[in-house]
């Protein structure tokens, strides 16, 4: 496996700070695939290893999705119709158990809190390396814990979105005219 | 009756494609997403908000109603209308 032990969870928070920013760039050192996932958010990576023995956290599954909406439209004089696609989310869900007791989890949970607020800035990165499962530089989908009574366990699930690029909203906006008719004010 | 107008599509393209019905969402400045429902039966038309404007409907062009607006300029644009306070 990339992580050689265990399944790798490596969240990347934004430092704001020009002047620590190379400082906390550790990431870049990582053959292979620091500079890709330092280079697109440097900031402050933190590296969890999910093993069971080592931080009590343990993947039990690990899903991938990718969906895909299929819209036709309906055309007249018998012709075929058109059929367009857009990709509606590319993701990894993992399903998480952890003991109520593990520091790790705690961490885990401060590390949620600190991502919600940068969701729409994207001052952050999830990065997620199982086997042959690797994302890089995600995004957060979804997050959610169920605790039991009957045990000492926490079952968390992760959703993971591969990041896609920011579409330039700005260019898309309809510009208007006023008046009783266009072009007569 | 002044309104906001938006060019949204051209009819004459529209027509060349035969189809019978497409959904727009359009970002319109001042008044952010709006969903759009172009119609073709024997005429086009555009649904908006609920509201049905036939495009040139009997002749009268602009046509509008209840706030809304829709006009085929001489370039064959559709353009949809908001009505704004004078």
């Amino acid at each position: 496996m990339l992580n050689g032990i265990a399944p790798v969870l490596i969240f990347t928070i934004k430092n704001n700070s020009k002047a620590l920013s190379p400082v906390f760039n550790a990431l870049e050192s990582v053959p292979l695939i620091g500079k890709d996932i330092a280079g697109v958010v440097a900031g402050i990576p933190i590296p969890l290893y999910l093993d069971e023995r080592i931080t009590g956290l343990y993947v039990e599954n690990e899903a991938r999705n990718i969906d895909i909406e299929t819209k036709p439209e309906q055309r007249f004089d018998d012709k075929s119709p058109y059929f367009y696609q857009r990709a509606l989310n590319s993701s990894v869900s993992v399903n998480i158990i952890a003991s109520k007791s593990s520091l790790l989890l705690s961490v885990l949970l401060a590390i949620m809190d600190m991502i919600v607020p940068k969701i729409v800035s994207r001052n952050y990165s999830i990065s997620y390396f199982n086997g042959s499962t690797l994302i890089l530089n995600g995004l957060l989908q979804g997050f959610n814990t169920v605790t039991g009574n009957d045990d000492d366990l926490v079952r968390i699930t992760l959703q993971i979105q591969k990041e896609h690029s920011t579409p330039d909203i700005t260019s898309q906006i309809l510009g208007k005219v006023t008046g009783a008719i266009p072009g007569l004010s | 009756m002044i309104f906001d107008w938006y060019k949204i599509f051209n009819l004459t393209e529209w027509l060349e494609e035969g189809l019978v019905s497409r959904k727009l969402s359009v970002s319109l400045d001042g008044k952010g997403e709006t969903e759009l429902l172009i119609c073709q039966g024997n005429e086009t038309s555009i649904q908006v908000d609920d509201v049905f404007l036939p495009i040139n409907f009997g002749g009268k062009n602009p046509w509008s109603f209840s706030g809304y607006g829709v006009y085929l300029d001489e370039n064959n644009d559709v353009w949809l209308g908001f009505e704004v306070e004078e």
